[in-house]
């Protein structure tokens, strides 16, 4: 039973671990602390018994990863009186305010837009247009219904072409 | 550096496990912690709660009035452990008296547990040649007052032989039953006599007439036996369980023993449950017993005796003494008071 179990998370973690590092990469900004998340989604799942539950892992890991994520995010906002505390730079889920974006000059590329966007918009243009996750998956992995995709979907798509000819005039 | 490599899937694979073990063994820690600190402030709890003590008295108590010719530790520093389930484990040594000298001849292994009903109770004997537990018949049927027969006096005369056939310089305990009933006070007196200590007297308590416990029958009813108390010496602790005076059973005195043991019975109904008392002490009946021996005279049937051999053997002369058994022998330990 324990050697089964334990082939089962290698060979979940060799299929997923290259995925989650690259979607926690775009989320976070930073591949140490990206390379931790991992490990840390893969130890969430590990003691988490519902992980046996999914016939189909994906979505319920890109979850966890984004809970990882979020909750990383909170832990130093929380820590970030403390001196010395700092441990780098790391991205906000909340994106960058517009003003910003107008004085930015190195816009260009869709991924490079990403990073503008809350990260809710993110995530789901990350899921569709990058990992190419099915709605059902995005539901799933976000815990939205499938009209709420659809809508945040839309939404971001729109903000980010917003981003895109503001870019481009300038 | 942000390109996925095997080197760093490897890299990442390890930490995983690595901080998976660290915060297993982290947690295997935190928790063993918390159970020692629970278990500490428990037993000091314990301690200071004198529940080992109480517990201590009252089996102490069971043990003299439920088994003939032995008796509890007083004295003796009880082993008691409290359980992280808050049950208790206990073991209270039982001693026996052979002519002057007393020896530890076995222990109760007591486990009580928050629920009465669950609480368990053994015991154990360091040689198995002093599991033999004395036993009495009634003088006579407590439901229609018929005289009953004892046994035959050859089986009596076998025992008394016991006590022929070894040498003057040996010890012994005895127990008899009675062909009638006695007051203690006159039981004593008919052995005064005799160079005997007397350790244990079969008290009858209503059984048969007010309640029904146990009982057997043998001999096509020639013979009766019921599960009963006996009088005992009488503990008077006092209400720290640090000093207690003892009440032998001397003629003298045997009207304070007994009131000593309606006041330590009354004190159990009082303030146990029946549960404590029947599954813990192993004491049935003990309010109807209580009740019984408030409104009646004390009754007794038989005792257990011990003393040399030769001062045991001259008992054979009174009639009224019948199955006879004897116990255990011992090497001259004897002083006459």
């Amino acid at each position: 039973m324990g050697k089964e179990r334990n082939e089962k998370l290698d060979d979940i973690y060799r299929r997923y671990a290259e995925p989650l590092f690259y979607y926690l990469l775009r989320m976070s900004g930073s591949s140490t602390l990206a390379e931790d998340l991992v490990q840390e989604t893969f130890f969430r799942a590990t003691v988490s018994l519902s992980f046996y539950k999914y016939e189909d892992v994906k979505p319920w890991l890109f979850k966890v990863a984004r809970n990882t994520y979020l909750d990383e995010w909170r832990k130093r906002q929380r820590w970030k009186w403390v001196p010395f505390y700092d441990k780098g730079d790391m991205k906000s889920p909340y994106g960058i305010p517009e003003e910003e974006v107008v004085t930015r000059e190195k816009i260009g590329e869709l991924a490079d837009l990403l990073e503008l966007l809350p990260e809710n918009y993110r995530t789901i243009i990350y899921f569709r247009e990058i990992a190419e996750f099915s709605y059902e998956e995005i539901q799933e992995a976000m815990e939205l219904t499938e009209s709420q995709v659809k809508v945040t979907l839309h939404r971001a798509r729109k903000r980010l072409q917003i981003l895109a000819e503001r870019e481009s005039k300038d | 550096m942000t390109e996925w490599t095997k080197d760093k899937e490897k890299r990442i694979l390890w930490k995983y496990r690595f901080s998976l073990t660290m915060r297993i063994i982290r947690v295997v820690l935190i928790l063993l912690f918390l159970y020692g600190i629970y278990m500490v402030l428990l037993s000091i709890g314990y301690s200071f709660s004198k529940l080992d003590d109480k517990n201590s008295f009252h089996l102490n108590l069971a043990i003299d009035w439920t088994q003939p010719g032995l008796h509890g530790e007083y004295g003796s520093p009880i082993n008691a452990e409290i359980t992280p389930f808050l049950g208790q484990r206990m073991t209270i040594p039982i001693s026996q008296t052979i002519g002057k000298e007393e020896q530890v001849i076995g222990e109760w292994n007591v486990t009580k547990r928050l629920l009465n009903i669950f609480s368990t109770k053994e015991m154990t004997y360091f040689q198995s040649s002093d599991n033999k537990k004395f036993g009495f018949i009634l003088p006579e049927d407590p439901r229609t007052g018929k005289k009953l027969v004892g046994v035959t006096n050859e089986a009596d005369h076998h025992e008394w032989q016991k006590l022929e056939m070894v040498h003057e310089g040996t010890v012994a305990n005895l127990a008899f039953s009675t062909s009638q009933f006695y007051n203690p006070k006159e039981l004593l007196k008919k052995l005064e006599k005799y160079d005997l200590d007397i350790q244990w007297m079969p008290l009858y308590a209503g059984e048969l007439k007010a309640f029904e416990p146990s009982w057997g029958s043998t001999g096509g009813g020639a013979h009766l036996s019921v599960d009963t108390l006996g009088l005992s010496r009488a503990v008077d602790m006092d209400e720290d369980y640090n000093g207690w005076a003892e009440y032998l059973l001397d003629s003298r005195i045997i009207e304070e023993t007994q009131k000593m043991m309606l006041k330590n019975m009354k004190n159990l109904i009082d303030h146990e449950s029946k549960t404590y008392r029947q599954n813990v002490l192993g004491l049935r009946y003990l309010e109807e017993r209580y009740e019984y021996l408030k409104e009646n005279e004390f009754l007794v049937y038989g005792a257990v005796v011990t003393g040399p051999v030769k001062e045991l053997l001259k008992l054979r002369e009174e009639q009224d003494f019948r199955n006879i058994q004897v116990g255990k022998f011992e090497y001259w330990n004897w002083e006459t008071e």
